[in-house]
């Protein structure tokens, strides 16, 4: 294996292993009877119950959301269907956080509601809460899967049905969903990932899930042993996840088989249901995309920032970039020789390094917070709180998002390309750099701006592990809406949806140029 | 191998391969075996086998992409490849053709073909690259981007590119089955001309036998991994050696027969000999060595098939004796025997006696299909 791709893959490798090595470490420290004291206990249970309870919730929501949605958006004659696709994807750029955020300042006695309708409404917390903040900003992952699988639908599969005798219902029922299921299953497991690392909404809501109860034992109570028991069995219960999804997908084929090119989707009528159609879509977009501007605009305008304010949120955007531009550029710097190999090396290696990149962002990130915090605390006291160790945090954490393109990209040029440059002259590196870089540069770039976005709005890794006031915007839209300061929140989360907005429409269109 | 010509080049080959072997674990599978092959400076070799017999593999094992098992690479004297050594691709001054021209999509044509020059400053380069466009006539699309081009093109700014760096051999793998049937013969004669023009070694593989006995200087066919037979298109054609060899370049009437010395008794007669033999042996008789003798002296046939190509008729007949052994004669256009005849036959040039094939696993099974394959 080349040396330019061994030293980025092992180390990649590295950063996972060893965060969930100190983790394993510090959970034995204590006797086994501590342990299963610990362990063994009601709370835990109440834990399980609730993340997994709050999991399907949101699975449920979700669904009902984004399936319907995307149906609309790709085989009916809705209008405006590529506006409504654009719009059911904006949420991406919005944080669960900020979702919460909206929904805290809708309640209440100087809510939103309260003050312009005068409709006390108890502020949503707890179970509801949650659910709902985190549906709203975790459904465009299933509807652009769901969406994508239905544009590569083959019509002429629903065209054999037919001919084969089967009625609408049917054809839905045993063509049309099982052809969806890889594509459910793909949304679904992002979403679960989302649910079971999520932070910030369950902070702001004050239930009791996992994620949670990781950072109260750790913040409030400073019981560090049960902290690390508690994210081991949330990793667990992350891992089994994935691996039931993997189970549930199999090996089966879904790809069109056998030769002639795909005809264009068959569009349906909705005729009188048209109505309803739109009223569905009017309803879905209000709540994920026009709850948070609204309640944005409504806390900007009452308590109009001054410039004091605005140069805060000015230092805290500049604070955020200075760790997420270095964040991309390593991410996707190290991305490279990992899609690389594991697009081209034929090597056992190869595919252990890469789910090992998977692996880092499965771990919930609260978790991955205390393993770094642990490993710092016991090997390194001097990368505790610093911005280098909290840049590597982030790349374990969204290693993968860089890798999934830019893998795609790779497997995409034939490998007769850098055998033609080496038959020129050049050497391995020279010829990937002269070569293959070119050729899969936008998707490059597009993996940078991704991880770059993500990372601006990261917020349970910052603070756990950022420097002491190292308040990032992500931090400041917390600490504040937390404290219920929901007007001293606003221009940060504002500045929040601004520029993640911004990313997510470059990136749809860089999409849509490749 | 006795009917080898001599080469009439320098006697040092450019490359030089010996008990070259390679196999591939997955699936358990013998690619090359045991295999010596010479090619002289100058001299243009087609390698000729059905897909799968290892030829590409050996086309690899020569540029360095593959690593042998066993045996010894040599390039203009330098052993490249062998125990305790192993050079790089790009340090072996090779050129390769790919069978999909590999391109470099984000390069002109003018910057495609200078990526392999690297001596010299910008602007020599720049000239080097432009000669060798103008040799295969593209100077005009300098400019363009390869998915600008048309197939012929992009081939032949593939061959620029391979030849501009001066490569010590030139490795072109099927380089013209994505061309279209009527472009293939046009391209093989200019590629053929410029190889010549500039005098190159190269290599060439390919499994279409009309390719490569015009296109080479000398052919060397290739049967599971191993080489059956080397040598000029005529001498391979006309003293095949193998029953493989004989039926996969062109078709062939194998017969069997006894040997007595240099002539031999055959169902069809006795026939005379290209090389003495003696006892049970395998013959072969092209069609066109068959012809019919209405005027007595002959076996009789049956007429079964009787094909007109125009420029040639080819017959399928049967032995009307105990035999029925099937034979295909060709004649010239105007024969006007037909479909239900009989009529004798005889041989009017010496039948080929063939050995066993050096690789004689599944031998009828390959031959056979070799012959569906046409």
């Amino acid at each position: 294996m080349p040396w330019f791709v061994l030293i980025p893959a092992l180390a990649a490798g590295i950063g996972t292993v060893v965060p969930i090595a100190y983790l394993v470490l510090r959970a034995f420290d204590a006797d086994l009877d501590t342990v299963a004291r610990l362990v063994l206990r009601e709370r835990t249970l109440h834990l399980l119950v609730n993340t997994l309870s709050l999991t399907a919730g949101v699975l449920v929501i979700t669904t009902i959301m984004a399936v319907p949605l995307a149906w609309l958006a790709v085989r009916s004659d809705l209008r405006f269907r590529r506006v409504v696709t654009w719009l059911a994807v904006i949420p991406l750029a919005i944080p669960g956080y900020v979702v919460a955020y909206a929904l805290i300042g809708l309640g209440g006695h100087n809510g939103l509601l309260a003050q312009i309708f005068d409709l006390t409404v108890a502020r949503p917390r707890g179970y509801w809460g949650a659910t709902i903040a985190l549906s709203m900003y975790t459904f465009p992952y299933l509807f652009l899967n769901v969406r994508a699988a239905l544009m590569g639908l083959d019509p002429s599969l629903e065209e054999s049905a037919r001919s084969l005798g089967l009625g609408g219902r049917e054809i839905v029922r045993r063509v049309v969903i099982p052809q969806l299921r890889p594509a459910l299953l793909a949304g679904w497991l992002v979403i679960a990932l989302y649910v079971l690392g999520d932070f910030g909404v369950v902070a702001l809501m004050r239930f009791e899930a996992f994620s949670y109860a990781i950072y109260l034992q750790y913040s409030a109570a400073f019981d560090r042993i049960y902290a690390a028991w508690l994210s081991l069995m949330l990793l667990a219960l992350t891992l089994g996840i994935v691996a039931a999804e993997a189970r549930l997908l199999g090996t089966r084929r879904y790809a069109r088989i056998g030769a002639g090119t795909q005809r264009a989707v068959v569009v349906t009528r909705l005729g009188r249901w048209a109505p309803l159609a739109h009223a569905y879509v009017a309803v879905v977009l209000l709540a994920s995309l026009g709850l948070p501007i609204v309640v944005l605009a409504y806390w900007l305008l009452l308590a109009p920032p001054d410039a004091a304010a605005w140069s805060a949120v000015g230092t805290a955007f500049l604070r955020t970039a200075s760790v997420a531009i270095p964040t991309a550029l390593l991410a996707a710097a190290v991305a490279m020789p990992v899609a690389y190999m594991s697009a081209r090396v034929r090597m056992r290696g190869g595919r252990v390094i890469e789910r090992l990149a998977y692996l880092g962002y499965a771990i919930p990130p609260v978790s991955l917070a205390l393993a770094l915090v642990f490993f710092a605390l016991r090997s390194a006291p001097w990368l505790y709180q610093t911005i280098p160790l909290l840049i590597a945090a982030y790349v374990v954490s969204f290693l993968a998002l860089a890798i999934g393109p830019i893998r795609s990209a790779v497997l995409q040029v034939p490998a007769r390309i850098e055998e033609a440059a080496t038959s020129l002259g050049r050497q391995r590196f020279t010829a990937f750099w002269q070569v293959i870089f070119p050729i899969i540069r936008r998707p490059v770039i597009a993996a940078t701006a991704l991880v770059l976005m993500v990372t601006m709005k990261e917020l349970p890794i910052t603070f756990l592990l950022g420097p002491t006031g190292f308040t990032t915007l992500a931090v400041s839209v917390f600490s504040r809406t937390s404290e219920a300061m929901m007007a001293a929140a606003a221009p940060f989360a504002a500045a929040i949806v601004l520029f993640s907005s911004l990313f997510v429409g470059l990136l749809i269109s860089y999409e849509g140029r490749r | 191998m006795a009917d080898t010509p001599h080469l009439p080049h320098t006697p040092r080959p450019v490359v030089e391969l010996r008990g070259l072997s390679k196999a591939y674990p997955r699936p358990d599978h013998v690619a090359v075996e045991d295999l010596d092959l010479e090619v002289g400076s100058g001299e243009v070799l087609c390698l000729l086998g059905p897909s799968g017999c290892g030829k590409t593999t050996l086309l690899r094992l020569v540029a360095g992409f593959e690593v042998p098992d066993t045996g010894t690479v040599s390039i203009a004297g330098d052993l490249v490849a062998g125990p305790d050594c192993w050079v790089q691709p790009d340090r072996r001054r090779i050129g390769f053709v790919f069978q999909d021209y590999a391109l470099f999509p984000h390069l002109s044509v003018l910057q495609n073909v200078a990526f392999g020059l690297r001596r010299g400053s910008r602007t020599q380069r720049m000239q080097q690259a432009k000669a060798v466009m103008d040799l295969v006539g593209l100077t005009i699309f300098a400019s363009r981007y390869p998915h600008q081009l048309s197939g012929g093109q992009q081939q032949r700014v593939a061959l620029a590119r391979a030849l501009a760096p001066a490569p010590a051999v030139l490795l072109l793998d099927e380089p013209f089955s994505n061309l279209d049937a009527a472009l293939r013969g046009s391209t093989r004669d200019e590629v053929r001309q410029i190889l010549k023009r500039t005098n190159t070694t190269a290599i060439l593989v390919t499994h279409d036998q009309e390719e490569a006995m015009t296109f080479g200087d000398r052919l060397a066919v290739m049967r599971a991994g191993r080489l059956e037979q080397a040598g000029s298109a005529e001498s391979v054609y006309s003293r095949p050696r193998t029953a493989f060899v004989a039926s996969f370049l062109g078709r062939t009437n194998l017969l069997r027969g006894e040997g007595l010395g240099t002539v031999a008794k055959t169902p069809i007669g006795d026939l005379a000999l290209a090389r003495p033999a003696t006892g049970q042996v395998m013959l072969s008789v092209r069609p066109e060595s068959l012809h019919f003798s209405p005027h007595g002296g002959g076996v009789d046939v049956r007429v079964l098939q009787r094909e007109f190509k125009g420029h040639d008729l080819t017959y399928t007949c049967q032995l009307t004796g105990p035999d029925a052994v099937r034979l295909i004669v060709q004649t010239g256009p105007d024969c006007l025997v037909r479909v239900g005849d009989t009529v004798p036959i005889a041989a009017s040039t010496a039948a080929v006696p063939l050995e066993p094939s050096v690789s004689s696993a599944a031998h009828s099974a390959a031959a056979r299909r070799a012959v569906q394959e046409r």
